[in-house]
């Protein structure tokens, strides 16, 4: 391949979440012969397979292309794949970073939504160029002219040149490579400035440590050359470099504009940060990049391994997670239900969800997860200010001044006949009114100052059953506020259940409280006394309910055939007791530490 | 040695088909039952049977058999049945006739277990159970007059359409017929059964939970024992061979889908009439380790008030000593037992020990 930076383009695919994007960087794939047709899966950049399972982008991922182009040129595209989910921008961000354009993908079905307006301003925030991409025109419902005519009004971007396309069925797909080549800028990095490369991705590789994908923005770097992360201020020998196609190619060298890994027998998973600057010991950097925004996580939960054996495979696979996801962040934490787990932090409920499976299913974990919980901001009277993420953790009352929570900016853009159910919806869920606004004739975005402590309860679920699920939804964090908070605690059998405290809004205190307690009495099991559950705010019993003893659970009839068949029912019901966790003498399933989410209102 | 001192033998045939029952069970055909004879005096053989405690002849329906094929069955048997302590016989009411009462005591069979199920003949009807209670009257009558007195008398608990009256009515009309044993077995409904198919629940926990308390007080009052989580005997009439199983002891199962326990190995005989008269007897077979050794003596041992050698589960002591501060269990002289509330719940009581 030619590395001359003229004949490089490197860029990004952003969208709203189905808008199309994964399918269309799989033939863009096909088209540029990365790979044969044959042998493609489905999606091939989503290599996860909870990604393909779900239909969504979680990791971003790089890959090397040639494309022979019609000017009879032969140029290297580099594809950065970006996550579409709104708990993900972070991923977005970084990706951009690495790029100089972006194709903006949308449904010629749905037009604008909302994250495809929150990722193209992102791309114009990092002076990308944007190739608008109209996607899915084979579609009988599909109206390329509305979207052309959304993307110039919302979102200011000529759509004269706007590629029309079939991501699907490839129509069009090649006029879109060519448009790339024409709209894309070349990158214009300095070859003979000393080394500036941006780390945007990284994983963990058994035999070669860890494996840093990088930008080169300035200079170049070689096999054998001694390399410095400024932030981190390690120093280490490259001993492999490369460009993925997306298989594997080493190369000598990387320069200027180039995308591709580097290998350098890095142990540490912890000294290699995304959006760090890679230099020469030799000839160093004046100065490092801009790096990226570091985000930080919004929603914190418990993480506890059922079996307390598997404790330190829980804190390794945390630590090979959080080396390419950033954003991911964990503390030890003790807990007097749960014993030795640990507090985690997350973008968003998604991204707990996503962790949440992949070290079940990639690790092979039983987990434990506490509700998720907002920061809040625990004004004492002596003035001190507290960051609380765990409620169980909250101070005694007497101490406390007053309580801030975050809350959000939400757009959610909606038909708008649903307005009415989405006004009540946030005026349930302490929201205030902001906006209303037109987005065109049929769709209209509303905008509601919310308390973050209030999406992350089944607010999705909720906006998606009123609008079948025709609303859209953004949201950034906007600033803390006052609130009329309290510690909700819930005792069992007497015992305050440390795991199950949650902060509330004082005035849902009593019908919260009831909630929880009958969600937890449908998931615990009859045991050998009567169990109180008691809803407690301030040391105060609200509520309560019992879980009654149990009466009788033996079969009456056990003779000879009947014998080796309870035996085998006996011990599976021990293995299903094994997986609960002893709360003082009570016996609790999991479920029940993630019955203050799952409640509903109408159980109330 | 040969430590197995008690034989099962299972009858498959009924002359009508209840619609709870779970067990291995076909429609009665004289011309089948001949060749099963014949294949079951085959694997008689095939065991090296002798000095044997007790027979357990159940089904099925035993009793279902012909006359004629009902005394070669006892015939089979006999070569087994001398000095035999326990030989018992299952059978319906109403096809315990006065013949096969004669052919039963001359044979040396000297334990009845009769199906009785409810009295209330609304129920009986509505469960496909041919028969009265008057039918169980004299049949019960006949057997004392043939010196048969050691009658056992089966109850289920929580049929459609059942109510604390009517078990009330039932205890009332049963003591009258002076049994020496009672069996009370909630209803379990398995699917593939006619009672699950006509969308019938069983009985919920706390309901059942009141017919045994029911069953409890007016049996105790009356002078029974209750030995065993669903068995209420007179003092001396406790099953020998059920009590067997519970002992862990090994046992022969003979017949179609019978199962039994010999050395290390419990095994189930096919269920497959086609396979069983081709003498392919044997189904499945688990070998019994130490562990699961330990692990079926402590959910058998522990049904019966005869209980556990408090030895086997020496490890369990907080456990052990919590559950006897809540009255579901006892100590005496090394060896631990339920209460009668221990054994409502002895499923978590088991849990906590294994």
């Amino acid at each position: 391949m030619n590395f001359e930076q003229k004949k490089i383009r490197n860029f990004s695919i952003v969208a709203h979440i189905d808008h199309g994007k994964s399918t269309l960087a799989d033939r863009i794939l096909e088209l540029t012969g990365a790979i044969e047709a044959r042998e493609m899966k489905d999606q091939i950049l989503d290599s996860m397979d909870l990604e393909r399972e779900r239909g969504i982008t979680i990791k971003l991922n790089a890959v090397t292309l040639s494309y022979h182009a019609d000017d009879g040129e032969d140029y290297v595209f580099n594809l950065i794949d970006t996550p579409g989910h709104v708990d993900f921008t972070y991923e977005v961000s970084r990706s951009l970073a690495a790029c100089e354009g972006a194709l903006l993908v949308v449904d010629a079905t749905q037009g604008v939504e909302a994250q495809t307006l929150a990722n193209a301003y992102l791309a114009v925030d990092n002076d990308l160029e944007i190739v608008p991409v109209i996607n899915k025109v084979d579609l009988p419902s599909a109206n390329p002219q509305m979207a052309k005519d959304e993307i110039e009004k919302k979102i200011g971007i000529p759509c004269d040149e706007a590629v029309e396309v079939s991501a699907k069925t490839g129509l069009h797909v090649h006029e879109l490579l060519e448009a790339i080549v024409k709209g894309v800028p070349a990158p214009h990095g300095d070859l003979n400035a000393p080394l500036k490369a941006l780390i945007f991705d990284s994983y963990y590789d058994p035999y070669r440590g860890v494996i840093v994908l990088v930008r080169i923005k300035d200079g170049q770097v070689k096999v054998g050359d001694k390399i410095c992360l400024m932030q981190a201020g390690k120093e280490y020998q490259i001993i492999e470099l490369g460009i993925r196609t997306p298989n594997e190619l080493k190369t000598d060298v990387l320069t200027a504009g180039q995308v591709g890994y580097i290998a350098a027998q890095i142990k540490d998973i912890k000294d290699v940060r995304p959006g760090d600057t890679v230099t020469l010991v030799d000839n160093p950097a004046k100065e490092a990049l801009p790096g990226y925004r570091i985000m930080n996580p919004m929603v914190y939960c418990g993480l506890y391994p059922v079996d307390s054996d598997d404790y330190l495979d829980l804190k390794e696979a945390l630590e090979k997670l959080t080396l390419n996801d950033a954003s991911l962040q964990f503390v030890a934490e003790t807990s007097q239900a749960l014993g030795f787990g640990f507090r985690c932090g997350f973008l968003g409920l998604l991204h707990m969800d996503v962790v949440q499976e992949r070290l079940e299913r990639e690790y092979n974990l039983d987990l434990i997860l506490t509700a998720p919980s907002v920061i809040y901001r625990v004004h004492m009277t002596d003035g001190e200010v507290i960051n609380l993420d765990n409620p169980s953790k909250m101070p005694d009352s007497s101490k406390v001044s007053y309580i801030e929570e975050p809350y959000i900016k939400a757009n959610i853009m909606t038909p708008k006949e649903y307005i009415g159910p989405i006004m009540e919806l946030c005026r349930d869920r302490r929201g205030i009114y902001e906006n209303l606004d037109y987005f065109d004739d049929t769709r209209m975005v509303l905008t509601y100052e919310l308390p973050l402590s209030e999406i992350v309860y089944n607010f999705f679920d909720k906006l998606k059953s009123y609008t079948k699920g025709y609303a859209s939804f953004d949201y950034d964090f906007s600033d803390y506020k006052r609130a009329d908070l309290v510690k909700l605690d819930i005792l069992l059998n007497g015992q305050v259940v440390d795991a199950l405290s949650s902060i509330i809004y004082r005035p849902d205190g009593y019908h919260r409280g009831l909630g929880i307690i009958r969600k937890i009495k449908t998931v615990i099991p009859r045991q050998q006394f009567e169990i109180p559950i008691q809803a407690a705010i301030g040391g105060k019993v609200v509520a309560r309910c019992d879980v009654k003893a149990v009466r009788k659970d033996v079969l009456a009839k056990c003779y000879g055939g009947d014998i080796s068949r309870k035996k085998k029912l006996l011990e599976k019901q021990k293995e299903g007791k094994k997986r609960m966790k002893k709360v003082g003498s009570v016996e609790v399933p999991q479920e029940a530490f993630m019955s203050i989410l799952s409640i509903d209102e109408e159980d109330n | 040695m040969n430590k197995v001192k008690s034989l099962y033998i299972h009858i498959p045939f009924c002359t009508n088909i209840c619609d709870y029952c779970d067990f291995t069970k076909l429609q009665y055909f004289r011309n089948f039952a001949e060749k099963y004879l014949i294949a079951l005096k085959d694997e008689l053989n095939s065991y090296p049977i002798k000095n044997l405690k007790t027979i357990y002849v159940g089904g099925g329906t035993p009793t279902a058999l012909d006359d004629d094929l009902f005394e070669e069955l006892l015939k089979i048997i006999s070569i087994y049945s001398e000095g035999v302590k326990e030989y018992t016989f299952e059978a319906n009411p109403e096809s315990l006739s006065p013949f096969k009462i004669s052919l039963l005591k001359k044979y040396g069979v000297n334990r009845i277990s009769i199906g009785v199920q409810t009295t209330n003949q609304k129920i009986l009807d509505n469960l496909n159970r041919r028969h009265s209670f008057s039918q169980v009257i004299q049949a019960v009558e006949c057997l004392k007059n043939n010196g048969i007195e050691n009658i056992n008398i089966d109850l289920i608990l929580g049929l459609p359409h059942a109510s604390k009256k009517i078990l009330r009515q039932d205890l009332t009309n049963i003591l009258k017929l002076e049994p020496k044993h009672i069996s009370c077995y909630g209803l379990t409904i398995h699917s593939h059964t006619a009672l699950f198919n006509k969308g019938f629940k069983e009985p919920n926990e706390d309901d059942l939970r009141l017919y045994y308390d029911i069953v409890e007080e007016i049996l105790v009052a009356n002078g029974f024992i209750h030995y065993e989580v669903s068995n209420w005997a007179k003092n001396g009439y406790q099953s020998e061979h059920n009590m067997t199983y519970w002992r862990n002891e090994q046992y022969y199962g003979i017949g179609l889908g019978a199962s039994g326990y010999i050395g290390e190995t419990r095994y189930k005989n096919t269920t497959n009439l086609s396979k069983y008269l081709a003498r392919a007897f044997v189904g499945d077979k688990e070998f019994v380790s130490n562990n699961d050794k330990i692990t079926y003596q402590i959910m058998l041992n522990l049904r019966t008030i005869e209980g556990l050698d408090v030895s086997i589960v020496k490890h369990k002591h907080k456990e052990i000593t919590e559950m006897i501060d809540r009255n579901l269990l006892k100590l005496e002289n090394n060896r631990v037992f339920p209460t009668y509330e221990g054994m409502m719940v002895l499923d978590s009581i088991i849990l906590k020990l294994l």
